[in-house]
């Protein structure tokens, strides 16, 4: 799969539906703007796995070290940071 | 005692007393001893010499207890097989069993066509036949009484042969300890489980050997709570043998309680984790009645230890104690250390697998000498050595005296390189207020864990599902375990899904995910 192919609605998509399984809670879905970290839904571990799901799914390889975690901390965010990858 | 000449002698004297009610009919106890004396006459002569054990299939048919009475009356053990059961099942323990007759008090047809299934109505007909069955013939203590093949988690079932010697151990505990016989006042007894269940064998004997009446549920009326709640009520229950997963069930309904039944005077449980909530709510709505939680396995007939829960126990904030073991019985936590070193103790705190040792184990697995070696070997305790059933289950004793049960030792699973119990974690779940039941099962992805889902019904099922409220149970977790044990998933339930014998399905739930 390749993002590059995908419309913006399907990333956003994928990408939830990749929050919801890796956070184990449908709240990223309805909260967009909820924090991650602050809320404990996310640790560093299901950071690496995030991306490496990206990459797989997306065909966007982004390393654990290139963004901080405030640049990622809500689905928004995430969502975001992809998209602009995919654009770029 | 001598069950056999313990139920007849309640066949003297209340003959026309029911011994067993159900949706399926019921049978008197003069009936059931005179049709059990003819079907173990008719059995004799039918099979001679041949004493292996027979399997008798069917459901809550009084024909069924019928067919187990007959049996050990003309010296063979039963094997009970249920309606639940799948063909292949059925196929596979009938062929293990041998014997080339087949009790069915309902219709069953098997693969094998050498095994001759002796139908409803042929069984019936034998129930009424001529000959008189010779005391002589009855089973003695070293005699297998019931052989149960265990369902197990994974891999082939294993038959557990229980002797009458063993049962008749056992009822004399219950006798003792007032939970069955003249003490307990028993006249009508709940039977929830199947037959093929040995939680059945509490209920079942007890109340045979008390004189009592057994009230049987049936698969069908536990799906139809209405319906269940108006039978249960009908019963006039006074003793109450179920697994801890149907009680929960019943309590849903606000009706389950004292003033609708106000006969009720005991509640035992066995077959599960009894959680504190259940207690609790039991404790509550049932002021005058005792709650009794005990433990054991298949392996040494029904269960070897109780204790009364009391209120304070249910607000300990604990887990739940399963007691002390009975007379008879001794219970030994056994460790090993990286050595290989083993050791048994009872001293508090220890934790490790409980041995069972005493005069209710069986001699091992039903022609699996192996698996036997596996789970019953010599040991070494008090200067004395004796065979002991290692069971699979983590223990402790602690300071109170009492034991504790940790759960299955091969629950465990693997994630993130950490071995996590998941009944450690259910039970943590179960100290908070407002959960009822929860069973935690692993999130699979290709043999791989990849999360802990929590499956959780609250007490207050009426409660909205909301972030903030799978937030509250994860928060509170995070305060009492290390973090790779919170779940990474909380799921409300309205009811935890039942098996076919009453307990948690967490195969279903798995299957939900």
């Amino acid at each position: 799969m390749d993002a590059k192919n995908m419309t913006k609605e399907e990333v956003t998509e994928m990408v939830l539906d990749l929050l919801e399984d890796i956070t184990g809670d449908e709240v990223v879905r309805e909260e967009r703007d909820i924090n991650l970290l602050e809320e404990d839904l996310i640790d560093s571990l299901d950071y690496v796995e995030l991306l490496l799901n990206v990459q797989d799914q997306l065909g966007l390889v982004i390393a654990p070290s290139e963004l901080k975690r405030e640049e990622m901390d809500t689905p928004n965010k995430i969502i975001q940071v992809i998209l602009s990858r995919r654009d770029a | 005692m001598n069950l056999f000449r313990t139920i007849e002698a309640a066949a003297r004297r209340h003959p026309s007393r029911l011994a067993f009610h159900g949706r399926l009919g019921g049978i008197t106890y003069e009936a059931l001893w005179e049709r059990s004396g003819r079907l173990a006459a008719f059995l004799e002569k039918e099979l001679g010499e041949d004493r292996r054990p027979l399997c008798v299939y069917g459901h809550k048919e009084p024909l069924m207890i019928v067919s187990f009475l007959a049996c050990v009356r003309s010296g063979r053990a039963y094997c009970p097989l249920d309606t639940s059961m799948a063909q292949e099942r059925l196929d596979e323990t009938a062929a293990a069993v041998g014997n080339r007759l087949v009790l069915a008090a309902a219709p069953l047809t098997l693969a094998d066509k050498n095994i001759q299934v002796v139908d409803p109505n042929m069984l019936l007909a034998c129930t009424e036949y001529s000959g008189r069955i010779d005391p002589v013939l009855e089973n003695g203590p070293d005699d297998v009484h019931y052989l149960i093949f265990t369902s197990g988690s994974t891999g082939k079932p294993k038959g557990v042969p229980i002797t009458t010697g063993a049962l008749q151990h056992y009822l004399d505990w219950y006798f003792e300890a007032g939970y069955a016989g003249p003490k307990a006042g028993m006249e009508r007894v709940l039977n929830q489980a199947p037959f093929s269940f040995d939680l059945s064998v509490m209920d079942l004997y007890s109340s045979l050997t008390s004189g009592a009446t057994l009230w049987a549920v049936d698969h069908d009326l536990q799906q139809d709570q209405p319906a269940l709640l108006d039978y249960l009520k009908e019963g006039r229950l006074d003793h109450w043998v179920s697994t801890p997963s149907f009680a929960e069930m019943c309590l849903a309904d606000p009706s389950f309680r004292g003033e609708n039944f106000p006969e009720m005077d005991t509640f035992l449980f066995c077959g599960e984790t009894l959680p504190v909530g259940t207690a609790a709510r039991l404790l509550d709505r049932f002021p005058r009645a005792r709650v009794i939680n005990t433990y054991g396995p298949t392996e040494s007939t029904v269960c070897v230890t109780s204790v009364p829960i009391t209120k304070d126990m249910t607000l300990s904030g604990k887990d739940l104690p399963i007691g002390v073991p009975k007379p008879g019985s001794e219970i030994l936590i056994r460790t090993e250390d990286a050595a290989g070193t083993v050791r048994y103790t009872k001293e508090p705190g220890v934790r490790g697998e409980m041995v069972i040792l005493g005069d209710t184990l069986s001699q091992g697995y039903f022609h699996e000498p192996e698996k036997t070696k596996k789970a019953f070997g010599p040991v070494e305790w008090k200067g004395k050595t004796q065979i002991g059933y290692r069971t699979g289950d983590g223990g402790r004793y602690e300071t109170d005296g009492l034991l504790y049960c940790d759960g299955r030792l091969d629950s465990q699973i693997k994630y993130h390189g950490y071995r996590i119990e998941l009944g450690d974690i259910e039970a943590n779940l179960l100290r908070q207020d407002d959960i009822a039941s929860a069973c935690c099962v692993p999130m699979r992805e290709g043999g791989i864990v990849k999360g802990i889902c929590a499956f959780l019904v609250r007490k207050d099922s009426m409660t909205p599902d909301s972030y903030e409220a799978r937030k509250a149970v994860k928060t509170e977790l995070r305060a009492l375990l290390p973090r790779y044990m919170v779940p990474k998933k909380i799921c409300f339930l309205p009811s935890l899904p039942m098996n076919g014998n009453g307990k948690t399905d967490r195969r279903a739930l798995e299957a939900m995910l």
